[in-house]
């Protein structure tokens, strides 16, 4: 048995190798999309209709009230004058408050929008943490060895030698 | 006489569910020398119970099919000239007759529930139906006394008639299969209230559990795709998806659904996460219910209101009795749900499952409480608030991104623990996979980071699975001394479980690179056209060359207006199989006008109208024209017009999800199921493998058609 003490060299090249790939994401031109003027219906995705008959739908979904138009010529009248998708929102935002935004603003009882999510998938951590601890308290010296594997693979078998063994031993397990 | 007779039939439908109930109740409670007989009475009354209700839809079809506009569903919702098919599928277009379809699914499913555990499940089939049955009370309760589809009125001319957005084949088909699932949540539900009822949490009720989830669970996958194809088909803005509370009521039952198919395995393996299969079977069905809280009480501002009424304080009052006896329940049998082993460390399955549920689940909070936060947001502050795609896709797609990784990790993990050096061995060439992706799309799109991380993720799973597929052949191959394609197929046949498992995750893949592609869509505003003009959209070149009126129509429809548009890419003219030019022809429809109330006074008014895009499918993408407006006089058009990169995928996903699932629900070979019918209450295995011995039980028990 081998303790795992720190990664191999080869474990750390397969790292290095993604962070490298990693790297156009950082320097990527961004959304050639966005870098263009945005149309009408880009500001509608991030704006509801409020008319009684549409049902809170994306202005770019709602069909031909005249809510809907009323607003969407606005976003056009405003795209005219050279604004920004943000600076249109933002318009919308000043203009009517939250009821039209998709996303409302993080401000007040809003904040709980994103917040309580965020916090649910967070406390979904401490009981995994929990158990992870009771483990490393009550477990001896841990030697981590793959156990779906019966035996290590020998040392001139095939790279792909250990997930042979990992497949073999799981179909040992489920076959008659 | 008809109507009265249904109503009839209604009540007759409770009082075997209350029947069936309190039967069961007594038998369990009886001496052992009566409990057969009652039981054999309780599974009467439930079959009773689905004849009486199958009847009462009888009914009701036929004073559609018949016009009977004396009852006032059938006025409010069908009219003469609507076709026969849309005649039918009116049924389920409003309250009363979408709850009567609920209630009769509830029954089928306490039927098959007690006809299929009637050999050989003496304590949780009949259980289990009975608990099914008293669901279905609840549901024929409330038709009975609040949403009375067979309520008698004075007979109008003619009938109000379908919603226009409702006459479309894909409404026949998607309410109905979208029932079946949320409905098939009570069974899970019922078996698990039934195995803590009786203290049997053992391997035939994991199987048993687990084909009752699989199959809700796929019929709401397709469901959900189909109600996608529905909106993209006929609401005409160019998406299938957008997070409406409606759309986000069917997806948290799944979310839950599908961390409990992945939990359950943990169960079966290690006897690990009992509590927690019990809680998400619960909320899963809670969520089914609640959906429909949500559809029907109209709390929730909603592009599908077509069914609203006053009974969400019912579906509430449900919510929480279910809520509190479910979870009591638990609570009481905390200790029967004990753990058997420990969690061995994060690098292993079950940490990869952990991992899974947990991000299923905060995925399905976070779905709830968006869909939720308008409300709480009106009463807490009282200001007006909207939760839309923007907040949806920032936190959902984080989440499914995480979740696609995840498809591709678990199973290239090992039970309970897994070296670091090995996790990296069997990462290495998904991760090659990915790298190599990331450039091609680069170089074949504009960037776009959300959609090349799916993209490339999508490739990482890719390699992940076709790779297990490949060393699963080989290993049989070896094991066996089977060559080619008999090892491959053996390998499916006998480890269907698992390998129906992986061709559902080849089937989440497909779903991703979908939905990776809405971040390249290419929309323009209404362009106005005469004839011979064009516009562009992408690559595309669209000319109109003039208004059309088909000549054969549905007898609803009073006329329908099509714009002809020829289609060309690169400047060349794209050919349809005859080798002529490919036309679309976006469209409107008009609907005759109808009413119940007063006719006449509606007759000046104009007939509804629904448009019908028009869209040209291949596996890179869709061209998707809208016609907005249209001028017979001068013969001009204004056309909207979306090419959606691809889309198709989306719906070819389906074909994964259906048939590794299928492969999963197959039946046992005979050889297995013989040594597998043994009685419950005989003697059998403990469910539970020993962390010594794992290959011990294989052979004998149910637990191999859950494990992966």
């Amino acid at each position: 048995m081998k303790r795992i003490t720190k990664s191999t060299p080869k474990l750390r090249r397969t790292f290095l190798l993604c962070a490298l790939s990693l790297m156009p994401f950082g320097a990527a031109p961004g959304n050639t999309q966005t870098a263009q003027k945005p149309t009408v219906t880009e500001v509608a995705r991030e704006l509801v209709c409020d008319c009684p008959d549409c049902g809170k739908q994306a202005l770019d979904q709602c069909g031909k009230c005249e809510i809907g138009e009323k607003h969407r010529a606005t976003i056009a009248a405003q795209l005219q004058q050279g604004k920004s998708k943000a600076q249109v929102v933002a318009y919308f935002a000043n203009t009517y408050g939250d009821r039209l935004l998709g996303n409302p603003r993080p401000q007040g009882f809003n904040r709980s929008a994103l917040l309580l999510p965020a916090l649910a998938i967070a406390l979904g951590m401490v009981p995994l943490g929990l158990m992870l601890a009771r483990k490393r308290k009550n477990a001896a010296p841990a030697t981590l060895e793959q156990t779906d594997a019966p035996q290590a693979a020998p040392q001139n078998a095939s790279p792909d030698a250990p997930e042979d063994e990992r497949v073999k031993a799981a179909l040992r397990d489920l076959d008659s | 006489m008809f109507p009265t007779f249904g109503f009839t039939l209604l009540l007759l439908a409770a009082a075997c569910a209350g029947a069936s109930c309190v039967l069961t109740f007594v038998a369990f409670r009886a001496a052992e020398a009566q409990r057969a007989r009652l039981l054999q009475s309780a599974h009467h009354a439930t079959l009773a119970m689905w004849g009486a209700l199958t009847a009462a839809m009888i009914v009701l079809i036929g004073l559609f099919v018949s016009d009977d506009f004396s009852v006032a569903y059938v006025a409010g919702h069908s009219s003469l000239r609507q076709p026969i098919q849309y005649k039918i599928s009116a049924l389920w277009a409003g309250q009363a007759g979408s709850l009567l379809l609920w209630a009769w699914l509830l029954t089928c499913y306490a039927a098959l529930v007690a006809v299929r555990g009637k050999k050989n499940q003496t304590y949780l089939a009949p259980t289990a139906a009975a608990i099914t049955g008293a669901v279905a009370m609840f549901f024929i309760a409330l038709i009975a006394w609040k949403e009375n589809p067979f309520v008698v009125t004075t007979a109008p001319a003619d009938g109000a008639g379908l919603n226009p957005l409702l006459q479309n084949y894909w409404m026949q088909i998607h309410p109905p299969t979208l029932y079946v699932g949320y409905v098939g949540c009570t069974v899970p539900f019922a078996y698990a209230m039934a195995a803590l009822l009786h203290r049997r949490y053992d391997a035939e009720w994991m199987a048993v559990v687990r084909r009752w989830t699989l199959f809700p669970w796929i019929i709401l996958t397709i469901g959900v795709i189909m109600g996608g194809r529905w909106a993209y088909e006929t609401l005409g803005w160019g998406g299938y998806w957008a997070w409406d509370p409606v759309e986000n009521a069917s997806l948290m039952p799944w979310l839950t659904g599908t961390a409990f198919l992945h939990s359950l395995m943990i169960q079966a393996r290690r006897g690990m996460l009992k509590t927690w299969n019990m809680v998400l079977v619960c909320l899963t069905f809670l969520l089914s219910v609640f959906g429909t809280f949500l559809t029907r009480s109209g709390v929730i501002s909603s592009v599908h209101s077509f069914a609203e009424s006053d009974i969400g304080g019912y579906f509430l009052g449900f919510l929480a009795f279910a809520l509190v006896l479910s979870f009591g329940l638990v609570i009481w049998r905390r200790d029967d749900l004990a753990s058997d082993a420990e969690f061995e460390s994060p690098i292993s399955r079950e940490g990869a499952f952990l991992l899974n549920n947990w991000i299923l689940l905060g995925a399905a909070f976070a779905v709830l409480w968006g869909t939720v936060f308008p409300a709480i947001s009106e009463a807490v502050t009282g200001d007006t608030v909207s939760v839309g795609k923007p907040y949806f896709n920032r936190i959902m797609i984080p989440l499914g991104l995480i979740l696609l990784a995840l498809t591709g990790i678990g199973p290239l993990m090992a039970w309970r623990k897994m070296s670091l050096q090995k996790f990296g061995q069997a990462m290495r060439l998904p991760i090659l996979g990915a790298i190599v992706t990331a450039p091609i799309f680069w170089w074949l799109s504009a960037w776009h980071t959300g959609a090349a991380t799916a993209v490339c993720l999508a490739a990482f799973v890719t390699v992940a699975i076709v790779g297990e597929f490949w060393r699963g052949t080989r290993a049989r191959s070896a094991m066996t001394g089977e060559r080619g394609f008999n090892a491959f197929t053996n390998l499916l046949l006998k480890n269907r479980g698992r390998y129906g498992g992986y061709i559902v995750h080849l089937g989440i893949v497909m779903i991703f690179v979908g939905f990776s592609g809405s971040a390249f869509d290419k929309v323009t505003e209404p362009i106005h056209l005469k004839p011979g003009q064009s516009m562009k959209v992408g690559e595309y070149q669209m000319t109109f060359k003039t208004l059309a009126q088909p000549d054969k129509l549905d007898s609803s429809v009073e006329r329908e207006v099509n714009a002809e548009m020829a289609i060309s890419r690169n400047g060349k003219p794209v050919l349809d199989a005859r080798g002529q030019q490919f036309l679309l022809h976006p469209g409107v429809r008009f609907y005759k006008a109808a009413g119940i109330d007063n006719p006449e006074a509606r007759a000046g008014q104009p007939p509804q109208q629904a448009g019908i895009p028009a869209i040209m499918s291949n596996p890179a993408h869709d061209l998707y024209l809208v016609l907005s407006e249209f001028n017979e006089t001068d013969r001009t058009v204004s056309i909207k017009a979306w090419l959606n990169p691809l889309v198709m995928w989306i719906w070819i996903s389906c074909v994964f999800f259906i048939s590794g699932t299928a492969l999963s629900l197959l039946p046992e070979p005979r050889r297995l199921r013989a040594s597998q019918s043994v009685p419950e209450n005989a003697s059998r295995p403990s469910p539970v493998v020993s962390q010594n011995t794992p290959q011990v039980i294989a052979a004998q028990s149910p637990r191999e058609e859950i494990l992966q």
